[in-house]
């Protein structure tokens, strides 16, 4: 038998060692698959290396890679530390990309400081709407969360490609395709140092989301909820309205991903630039052991790492089929380390006694 | 062929050379490609394997190198093409999706490299871009005629993904070359709203089937479904019959090589002899007749389709090659009778 | 007993860890006979009818069916040989019909032969007046539905021997009537039933009881020779031992609990129109095997569990409308029965656990949590409660029993000013933390407080209360003064006896 234990803590170094020795090995086997392609290690991982951090540009190309993972990333926090699990991060990027859009057709020709503020809270709105809806199924109907926020994906995925395909959205013209006409510049997300605004507000989100886990009432109530909620209970905490905010909280954390996407970024609203960025929120969450810093400093690698793949697949002649593949093994090394640093592996009969 | 453009490349040296004496004809290209899915889609393997083919025709006796970028989309298609840019070894950038956002951003930064969008979602951008169209209305007219002609239940269907335009077109002319020979011949269209996805495209190819149909144009690629059924289909951009011979009768074909030399072309009067570019506003596409589109040969159903309507089916082919006979291109979105 | 018994358990011994939960227990039960194996909570009864039933595997001893000694791997092997258990925690699955639950785990053959099936299953109910649709899915059934569910089951199989494992306790009076009249059918018929049981009035319709206490057989009666009385002087074995701490002055009353009643669709009342009052500087004592209301008593007063009709004043106020929290406010401590789930949070550390239920006020600072405050709450009541943990920061699920059981009474005594409810607050622990803790309550019965104490420990009720309230299938049986009463007075009541009766 084979049993895994929490641990009480594993202490910042030994979790420091545990990630580089993760990303050593990860990479010791990313050079044995370049090696078998005939492939030159010293190119590939160079180019990994410059696209990841290798100058101001490639960094700021990370970065943009990171600001929607950041989103994402805190969203499947605030849900997972209450125990809820939210896998509709996926959804509400789109919901919420869809709010906004929604909201600049209305506001069409209204000013940048009405229009920019309206389509981000918009957005929000739309994204917290979503996650609140099957927060509210699982406390009045008992509808479990992952189903329905899983489903609700997929509705709303399919809504926006009816809106897009033939639907009231689409761009005019002979050669339309699946995506809205261009965004007037009044909406888009103004740029700072070279970043839209959706990176001071990832990382204002971030600190935001810090504050409320660990220093106000809600985030006592979300974090007890996520261990005992029947002991939360029997203290008075409205169960039911603590988990749809913090689906709510979620919800509008997915939503800003899908903003700084197509208000800051692509400047239409199209399914391909939002497709994945709410499961790979899942995945920077839990690596970041669902820790808002954490979460940050994951999104920022997954970023960095996104860009060194690019730059390898396009400077070097990696195949670039492998370069998925380079990422899947180190992201599994580094999940594994993740997960090593929070429980760790017993042989042997499992022991009736906790702690 | 060859020997006929490497006259012409030395020919256009030689004027050159009288002319202003500066720079020395190029002997190199390469040509970056930015793909939306990569080689499992048939739109994008088509790409890389006509690439591969006028690479070793070496137009202009150009030794050309190719690169592919594969899934990306947005800010990341950007970013590669900036780099492919940077890199200063490739001068063609095939952008072979919706692209131009991210390529308007980038032309004028780099005027000396060529830009090419590809299909649907793009804007004319001219200067150093060019637009590149596909349509493949002409063979998929051509389908239809056989459709007509072998339809036992004068019921032929269509399993398409959207009712985007660049999908219309061929629906469109399917059923126009279906009536054309048999006006009987009874609709039936079904989109999946979506790319790419089996289930669906199997679910709505047993519909068709149970709504009378006997003849199928597969742009959706259920051919399994149609062999279960007994059934007879069409395919589209790749020779689907290769894959499924017992159920494609044939198919409508692309081909990327009169796209490719027409911008490499563009490339080398720029490169060699200083021409600016002239980047196309409204779409370019190559017809049936300048290759850009074929039919496919019959494989195994060569011997069960009658001789006659294999005459007729060349004849129109001919006809249309020789502009006789003009397939008009229809994007209204085709609905069932 | 001239007759081979049809069932005979010799010397069987089930043991837990270092619990022997069955030690040596020897009986028989003859056809048509009716032996009821009757013994407090833990007495070991339930471990034995799961040993005779193939859910457990005895340790040693053996189970003798017509002769023939049995072992049993699974419950179907039992159910073969012809032993049928009509379980108290009801072994259905919800999504099945009533016949699917019937016919599950005995179909024989890749088909089963659902008509046939359902032809006998609906004989069943006409013949013994049951009404229950075969084809009605058990999760749409009331308790008292499924409890017939579940008889039908052993019944559909033809047992030889049926063990009924308190099978009134989710049962009106009129249904366990109507399952007493088909108990006399069974033992017409010849089936050799087993009936566990801690009511009395049911004990004494069998005919022969064997008394359990801690896994042992410690006596063995025939009913018609027997009393009520001795039968309590048996299960209850020991003289207690009276020495009655501090006298109290009650002063007015406080806590006024007024007909609370809790119904339940289609089975008995959890809660029977429970009416008492309890004054200031009082210490009442809830006694009762476990599982007759006094959790849910606790619960409907602290506002954990709504009531269906009744009301609960504090102080002569209403607490109607009042949450879990209002009520808290009104300076009403919950020590609730199970500390480490309904207690505390075991992944918080001491402090969170001290904050909780009163962070929204006492332990916040406008929009945050006053970490400050809570930082001293936390010392002091580690100081205060002499909690053995290396820092306010350490998790509660790393703490012993009795140092949980401290952090909760930390919280809870400090919001009791008014009303202190403890449910089973000294379980499990060990004697040094259980004086501590009875300290505790004297001493807040001293501060004016009103105390309600449930505890399964009757010796503790009756040392540490001033007036005891039994409880018995969700009523009230009557209220006893501590000094005066007896053992034994409490004890009938325990299973059911009034008071008057008595």
């Amino acid at each position: 038998m084979i049993a895994f234990e929490r641990r009480e803590s594993a202490g910042w170094i030994a979790q420091a060692i545990a990630y580089l020795l993760a990303i050593a090995a990860g990479l010791l086997a990313s050079v044995v698959l370049i090696t078998i392609t005939g492939a030159d290690v010293a190119d590939g991982l160079g180019a990994l290396w410059q696209g990841a951090f290798g100058d101001a540009e490639a960094i700021g190309q990370s970065l943009a890679a990171a600001i929607p993972l950041v989103f994402t990333g805190l969203a499947t926090v605030v849900a997972f530390r209450a125990g809820i699990w939210n896998i509709g991060q996926e959804g509400q990027v789109f919901a919420g990309a869809m709010a906004g859009y929604w909201m600049s057709l209305q506001l069409a020709g209204a000013p940048a400081i009405v229009a920019v503020p309206a389509v981000v809270l918009a957005s929000v709105a739309g994204g917290a709407a979503v996650a609140a809806l099957c927060a509210v199924l699982k406390t009045r109907f008992d509808v479990n969360e992952i189903i329905s926020t899983m489903m609700l994906n997929y509705i709303i995925v399919y809504l926006l490609s009816y809106l897009l395909a033939g639907g009231p959205w689409i761009e005019a013209g002979s050669t339309a395709y699946h995506q809205t006409p261009l965004i007037a510049d009044t909406f888009r997300l103004p740029e700072l140092f070279g970043l839209h605004l959706g990176a001071p507000l990832a990382l204002l989100a971030t600190a935001a989301v810090a504050l409320v886990i660990g220093r106000t009432p809600l985030g006592f109530e979300l974090r007890g909820l996520g261990f005992n909620p029947v002991a939360l209970r029997y203290k008075g905490v409205r169960v039911a309205t603590t988990i749809v905010m913090a689906m709510a909280i979620s919800g509008a954390l997915s939503a800003l991903a899908g903003v700084s996407e197509v208000f800051g970024i692509n400047f239409r609203l199209r399914a391909e630039v939002l497709n994945g960025l709410g499961y790979t929120g899942i995945i920077v969450g839990m690596i970041g052991a669902l820790n808002p810093w954490g979460t940050l400093v994951a999104a920022l690698a997954f970023g960095a790492m996104a860009n060194g793949a690019l730059y390898m697949s396009v400077l070097t002649d990696v195949p670039s089929a492998l370069v998925p593949a380079m990422q899947g093994i180190l992201l599994l090394f580094v999940l594994g380390a993740a997960v090593l640093t929070r429980y760790r592996l017993r042989f042997g009969r499992k022991d009736g006694r906790h702690g | 062929m060859k020997l006929a453009l490497l006259g012409a490349a030395a020919l256009t040296s030689l004027g050159l050379l009288g002319g202003t004496a500066l720079a020395e004809a190029p002997t190199e290209l390469g040509i970056g490609m930015i793909l939306a899915t990569g080689p499992e889609a048939d739109w994008d393997a088509t790409l890389l394997r006509d690439v591969e083919t006028v690479a070793k025709e070496a137009p202009h006796g150009l030794k050309i190198a190719t690169k592919h970028v594969d899934g990306v989309e947005g800010e990341k298609a950007k970013d590669a093409m900036e780099l492919l840019a940077k890199s200063g070894k490739y001068q063609v950038i095939w952008a072979h999706s919706s692209y131009s956002d991210q390529v308007k951003a980038l032309k004028d930064k780099y005027p000396d490299v060529l830009f090419v969008v590809v299909g649907s979602g793009n804007e004319g951008l001219g200067g150093n871009v060019y637009y590149d169209y596909k349509r493949v209305h002409e063979p998929s007219y051509l389908l239809g005629v056989l459709a007509g002609r072998l339809t036992k239940s004068d019921t032929v269907g269509v399993v398409g993904q959207f009712p985007s335009e660049d999908v219309n077109d061929q629906i469109n002319s399917f059923f126009a070359g279906a009536k054309s020979v048999n006006p009987d011949v009874k609709r039936k269209v079904a989109f999946i709203e979506s790319w790419y996805d089996p289930a669906k495209a199997e679910q709505f190819t047993n519909a068709q089937i149970s709504a009378g149909a006997d003849l199928i144009f597969q742009l959706a690629g259920s051919f399994e479904t149609c062999e279960k059924a007994n059934i007879k289909c069409f395919g589209n951009y790749v020779d689907q019959g290769e894959r499924a011979p017992a159920s494609v009768v044939a198919s409508s074909l692309i081909s990327w090589e009169p796209d490719l030399k027409w911008v490499i072309d563009a490339w080398y009067d720029h490169a060699a002899n200083g021409k600016p570019y002239e980047g196309n506003v409204k779409e370019r596409w190559f017809s049936q007749a300048e290759g850009g589109s074929s039919l496919s040969g019959y494989h195994a159903y060569d011997d069960k389709i009658p001789a006659e309507v294999k005459t007729e089916v060349k004849a129109l082919e001919d006809k249309i090659n020789s502009k006789e006979l003009v397939i008009p291109v229809d994007l209204a979105v085709p609905a069932s009778d | 007993m001239q007759r081979q018994p049809v069932l005979s358990v010799r010397g069987l011994t089930k043991t837990f860890g270092p619990v022997r939960a069955n030690d040596a227990v020897s009986f028989d039960v003859g056809a048509g006979e009716l032996v009821c194996l009757f013994g407090e909570n833990g007495a070991g009864k339930s471990t034995l009818s799961a040993c005779l039933a193939g859910l457990h595997s005895p340790d040693g001893g053996e189970i003798v069916l017509n002769g023939e000694p049995v072992r049993f791997s699974t419950a179907a092997d039992a159910i073969v040989a012809g032993i049928a258990l009509v379980h108290q925690h009801f072994l259905l699955v919800d999504d099945f019909t009533v016949l699917e639950n019937i016919v599950l785990g005995h179909e024989r053959g890749l088909f089963v032969n659902y008509r046939a099936a359902e032809k006998k299953l609906r004989a069943l109910c006409r013949r013994y007046g049951i009404s229950v649709r075969p084809d009605a899915r058990v999760g749409d059934l009331t308790v008292g539905e499924r409890q017939w569910v579940e008889l039908l089951k052993a019944l559909y199989h033809e047992a030889a021997v049926l063990i009924l494992d308190e099978p009134t306790a989710t049962l009106d009076l009129q249904e366990s009537r109507k399952l007493f009249r088909i108990i006399d059918e069974l033992k017409t018929a010849g089936v050799a039933l087993v009936l566990i049981s801690h009511s009395l009035a049911e004990v004494m319709r069998s005919d022969r009881v064997v008394v359990l206490r801690q896994g042992r057989v410690v006596g063995e009666r025939a009913t018609s020779e027997t009393t009520p009385q001795e039968l309590t002087r048996l299960m209850i074995g020991r003289e207690v031992e009276r020495k009655h701490r501090g006298s109290s002055r009650p002063g007015r009353p406080c806590l006024d609990v007024e007909h609370v009643t809790i119904r339940r669709p289609g089975g008995a009342p959890i809660l029977d129109d429970i009416s008492f009052s309890v004054a200031e500087g009082e210490i009442f004592g809830l006694a009762g095997v476990a599982g007759n209301g006094q959790k849910p008593l606790m619960e409907a007063i602290a506002g954990v569990l709504p009531f269906s009709s009744g009301r609960v004043l504090i102080d002569g106020e209403l607490l109607a409308d009042l949450d879990v929290h209002g009520i808290q406010k009104l300076g009403v401590g919950h020590i609730p029965e199970d500390r480490l789930s309904e207690g505390l949070v075991g992944d918080f550390s001491i402090a969170e656990n001290i904050a909780l239920g009163s962070h929204r006020d006492v332990f916040a600072d406008g929009h945050f949590l006053n970490r400050g405050a809570i930082r001293v709450a936390a010392a002091v009541a580690i100081a205060d409660y002499q909690i053995a943990a290396p820092s306010a920061e350490t998790r509660a699920r790393a703490l012993s029993g009795g140092n949980a059981q401290r952090v909760v009474l930390a919280r809870e005594l400090a919001a009791a000013s008014r009303v202190l409810l403890a449910n089973q607050p000294t379980r499990g622990l060990d004697v040094g933390v259980i004086e501590y803790i009875h300290d505790r309550l004297i001493e807040k019965r001293a501060a004016g407080c009103a105390v309600v104490l449930a505890s399964s420990e009757l010796e503790d009720l009756l040392n540490l209360s001033d007036r005891i309230g039994v409880m018995f299938q969700g009523r009230l049986m009557g209220i006893v003064d501590a000094r005066s009463t007896s053992i034994e007075e409490i004890g009938l009541m325990m299973a059911g006896q009034k008071r008057e009766a008595a």
